[in-house]
């Protein structure tokens, strides 16, 4: 794929992802887990590039901070280092199996809502950390992760397989 | 420049961009937590909810929608078993039914022998529930009335029967309630049968609990727990729900209170705006077990308009209005009957 071709397509998927996390992320809440669309798009985006999509962080975790009632730029702060740290572990980790996008997928997910929690825990909620981990951040991140894990999948379906950029080779 | 256009950039370019932009979303979460809720920033947030709160009813209907169909799948392949509970659990009910009638009959002659009128009237306006939050953190309910209908924000909002939560953003179409199971609600409750005050707290398992309340009073599972409008966030007297949890000892300084609430707040339902709650009745009677009353308004002079509430709504006026039925010891429905009849 193109690059022309493959900027439509993240564009049109970042329309996708914000209209269902507005229309569909409310009502198919487990529990207390919320899933978080938006954060599973652009992991999965910089894992399937295998180029961290900066730009498309930071527009993305705006729009979620808009979107929600919580701090305006957190979530925006914990992608662009997600997006950072996602794509320099799946240079050096990378061994052409699924196993280690996802687990990355994984970590990442998990520190993202573990981060999350910290800072709502500091800056709005009155609420032992201990509770917040257990009641939002695990939970939601295992509903993250499982969302994360398809976007993947359907990101390397119309990106292909992830082209080694010159100044990602040189990380290793 | 494109959203993913930063691969055309060399590595330098897109380290400094990487920079920038974090600078710029720490800049912004900075600003964002100090301003406080009539910020800048929290305006735009609010705005950018108001636009989108139209494509939100849409997925509120197809949430409601799905709600349906897994009902009806449920309902089309119970069992037997199911079916013979079900029509024990209608003989049950029913025989309630009459009991709570009888209740109800014997409650409207005690009334009106001590001449008692203590239904309240609320002026509100109804609206639908349209959206509910999009992330985890922030348990709200979005309403299909705003700011053009007079809401304001710090109003109390309360469901078919009971107080559901506080309106905190408003736009002119629609407006954002924090409901009372969110951990950053807060309500000043009493309990109806001993006075006693406290403090209502949602958190993050979901669980209502009711603290600051005095080490020493006694406290039942069933109480019922009222708003007692104290601090002027919520109006006086409106029904919470009931104690169905007591954790700890009387005198214990860790007791834990667990409170159901009585309000719902589901998709597509209406839910009342209140803008004042005011009785009718003049006569109140002094409540017999309140030994620790503290005069806060339910005695002789307790409906004389209590307008503490005007300090968050700036239209909220309130008076004790529940303090009648409280007397009676009978009066648990008084805040959900009024509520719904506010509501139409």
């Amino acid at each position: 794929m193109g690059n022309e071709n493959r900027l439509a397509a993240t564009i049109v998927g970042a329309v996708i992802v914000v209209v269902l996390q507005i229309l569909v992320a409310p009502y198919i809440a487990i529990g207390p887990a919320v899933p978080n669309f938006i954060m599973g798009f652009v992991l999965a985006v910089c894992l399937a590039r295998s180029a961290p999509a900066y730009i498309l962080a930071f527009v993305l975790g705006m729009v979620d901070g808009l979107l929600s009632l919580g701090p305006l730029g957190a979530m925006a702060f914990l992608l662009l280092l997600a997006a950072f740290f996602v794509t320099r572990a799946h240079v050096a980790f990378n061994n052409d199996t699924l196993f280690m996008p996802l687990t990355i997928l994984g970590v990442a997910v998990f520190l993202i809502e573990v981060c999350y929690a910290l800072l709502m825990v500091g800056t709005s909620i009155s609420a032992p950390v201990a509770d917040a981990l257990i009641y939002r951040a695990l939970p939601c991140a295992i509903y993250d992760f499982v969302i994360c894990a398809i976007t993947y999948v359907i990101a390397l379906r119309v990106y292909g397989r992830p082209e080694q950029s010159p100044h990602l080779t040189q990380l290793r | 420049m494109a959203l993913s256009g930063q691969q055309n950039l060399g590595a330098p370019l897109t380290r400094v961009l990487f920079i920038v932009l974090l600078a710029v979303s720490l800049v912004i979460t900075t600003l964002y937590v100090r301003e406080g809720s009539s910020g800048p920033l929290h305006a735009i947030q609010t705005n950018v909810q108001s636009l989108v709160a139209p494509l939100g009813s849409l997925g509120a209907r197809a949430g409601s929608a799905a709600e349906g169909v897994g009902d009806a799948i449920e309902n089309a392949t119970t069992d037997d078993a199911t079916v013979a509970e079900l029509r024990e659990q209608i003989a049950q009910l029913t025989e309630a039914l009459v009991e709570a009638e009888e209740y109800r009959l014997e409650n409207e002659r005690l009334r009106e022998t001590i001449g008692l009128i203590d239904m309240y009237q609320i002026e509100g306006v109804t609206g639908e529930v349209i959206g509910r939050s999009t992330d985890a953190w922030n348990q709200t309910v979005t309403l299909s009335v705003g700011s053009d209908d007079g809401v304001t924000a710090g109003l109390t909002v309360m469901g078919g029967s009971g107080v559901i939560g506080q309106v905190v953003t408003v736009t002119p179409g629609s407006c954002v309630v924090r409901l009372l199971t969110d951990p950053q609600s807060g309500a000043a409750a009493l309990i109806q049968s001993n006075r006693a005050e406290g403090i209502v707290r949602g958190s993050l398992d979901g669980l209502l609990y009711l603290e600051n309340v005095d080490a020493d009073v006694v406290v039942n599972v069933g109480d019922v727990v009222l708003t007692s409008g104290l601090g002027g966030s919520y109006v006086r007297g409106l029904l919470i729900g009931e104690v169905v949890r007591v954790e700890g000892q009387v005198g214990s300084a860790t007791r834990r209170i667990i409170v159901a609430p009585n309000g719902r707040a589901n998709l597509m339902e209406e839910a009342v705006v209140v803008f004042d709650a005011t009785t009718t009745g003049n006569v109140i009677m002094a409540n017999p077990a309140s030994g620790g009353d503290n005069g806060s308004g339910d005695s002789s002079g307790g409906n004389a308009g209590d307008n503490s509430g005007d300090a968050s709504g700036g239209n909220v006026g309130n008076v004790g209005g529940n303090v009648g039925g409280d007397s009676l010891g009978s009066d648990t429905s008084a805040g959900g009957d009024s509520g719904e009849g506010g509501g139409a």
